[in-house]
């Protein structure tokens, strides 16, 4: 007996075919015929409109506790191959991938055999007052100018021109 | 005419008040003055400490005279390799990992413990001068002698000078919750030895087949700037430079100076819409400030707290003329 079936065929959503199938098998199986009734009695009670609020939430919950749940083995989705495998992923890459590649660009050396240069058309990352010193590129250079000409910044401070 | 000597007293005394705010000490304005000389003219080799930011660096150096021109060599002993080689005013900077060397003719920086102090009236409006007790350092008595910013728009300055020669042996930079955030000194200092050229020859024999780059003073203009600023009281303009930026813009530099700390403000051309205001506090005692208004970028850089530094870079104002351009 398909309990599904039978819920399909109460709704008029049932193929015709399998509506001859139930009734040959009702004629073999009563146990069809009493879900039947049940589903048509459920269905008549929700729908009378002088039936008081009917309290099923315990009656529901206590065979919950009671229902035997069997657990199986699912199989773990393999996050990592379904994020690779996804076009979003690929789309991150490939724009920061991009954009390291400008940055690169930008910050690329000068020419080595340059041997004369104005303090200006220095275009390496420019000259900071300390090695380890933790300054935006173009902050740097302020940096220099300002100690070029400043007069107390130099002995304020251990101050080298540093090449990078 | 009781009232007249009173009204006198009393204008005598607000003119006391007025002049000096709180009085410095005399003596301590001429020990900094001395200070400067003796850092010139004594012979002295040594390590010195930098702290600042966490960390410490530890330098090398020797200075004398050779001939009657002042040489000094510093060596670091930290981080990166390089060495400073400096005779008169001629600058020549080694970094042996780059194989590069960086010349700078007439340069104007100084290096501890050298000092070149200003002239007394243009910093003592701004700062109060006295002697605040003795010190050893370096197993020297020094004297301390330190400046009070008058107002919240500078930090205070100690300085440690030699009781025997005024050396200054020990210098820091003290923010307004009085925090050393900059410190310099000896650690070990030899005084009166006697030098010659070959003290001050290069560590790096083959130095001379590097790359060698002559970086060039900026230029003066001295020209009126094309824009307004409003500095706090004391800060008054040094002159505007001209220098040409890493991607070819024009720089206009203008500098301002308390007589102590020096503040640097940048006008370029804005290449980017920078829309919030940039406000750091760099390593090195620096703040920094930028943002761009009406086409123009403004970036304020000097040893001065955030506040001064933001303060000067959002009174920024465009001149009618630049804005015709």
């Amino acid at each position: 007996m398909n309990i599904e079936q039978l819920s399909a065929w109460m709704d008029g959503e049932l193929n015709r075919d399998l509506e001859e199938k139930i009734l040959t098998n009702w004629l073999v199986d009563d146990s069809s015929a009493e879900v039947w009734n049940t589903y048509h009695v459920i269905g008549e009670v929700l729908r009378e409109p002088d039936i008081t609020i009917v309290d099923l939430s315990s009656r529901v919950m206590k065979a919950i506790e009671l229902e035997n749940i069997e657990c199986s083995a699912v199989p773990v989705v393999d996050k990592m191959h379904s994020v690779y495998g996804s076009w979003k992923f690929w789309g991150i890459a490939a724009s920061l991938l991009i954009s390291l590649t400008g940055v690169g660009f930008l910050l690329s050396p000068p020419n080595p055999e340059t041997k004369s240069l104005m303090l200006a058309q220095e275009n390496s990352t420019p000259p900071v007052s300390h090695a380890n010193i933790d300054l935006p590129q173009s902050s740097a250079y302020y940096v220099f100018l300002h100690h070029e000409v400043s007069p107390m910044s130099g002995f304020q401070t251990v101050d080298y021109p540093i090449a990078q | 005419m009781q009232r007249f000597f009173s009204c006198l007293f009393f204008l005598m005394a607000c003119n006391a008040i007025y002049a000096d705010g709180f009085e410095s000490d005399p003596k301590a304005v001429t020990l900094l003055e001395q200070a400067t000389h003796a850092a010139n003219d004594l012979s002295y080799s040594g390590m010195f400490v930098y702290q600042h930011d966490g960390q410490m660096d530890m330098m090398n150096i020797i200075h004398g005279q050779v001939n009657g021109i002042p040489f000094t060599k510093i060596e670091s002993m930290d981080g990166q390799r390089r060495e400073i080689l400096k005779k008169n005013n001629k600058l020549s900077c080694v970094f042996p990992d780059k194989k590069l060397v960086q010349i700078e003719k007439e340069t104007t920086r100084n290096f501890f413990p050298s000092i070149r102090w200003p002239n007394k009236d243009k910093y003592i409006d701004n700062y109060q001068v006295m002697l605040v007790g003795v010190q050893r350092v370096t197993g020297r008595s020094c004297q301390i002698v330190r400046l009070n910013p008058r107002d919240q728009y500078r930090y205070a300055h100690e300085f440690c000078l030699d009781n025997q020669t005024q050396l200054l042996l020990k210098e820091s930079t003290i923010n307004q919750s009085g925090v050393a955030i900059m410190t310099v000194e000896f650690s070990a200092l030899n005084l009166g030895l006697n030098v010659s050229l070959n003290n001050f020859q290069t560590s790096y024999e083959h130095s001379k087949d590097w790359l060698h780059q002559e970086i060039k003073s900026v230029q003066v203009i001295n020209s009126e700037s094309n824009i307004s600023l409003n500095p706090p009281p004391g800060f008054e303009s040094l002159g505007v430079f001209k220098s040409v930026g890493n991607k070819g813009q024009n720089i206009e530099q203008e500098v301002f100076s308390d007589g102590l700390a020096s503040v640097s403000v940048f006008i370029e051309p804005a290449d980017s819409n920078q829309a919030t205001e940039r406000i750091e506090s760099l390593k090195n005692t620096l703040s920094y400030y930028s943002a761009e208004k009406g086409g123009m970028k403004i970036t304020v850089l000097g040893e001065v707290p955030v506040d001064t530094a933001t303060r000067i870079g959002q009174s920024f104002v465009i001149n009618r003329r630049d804005q015709k351009k």
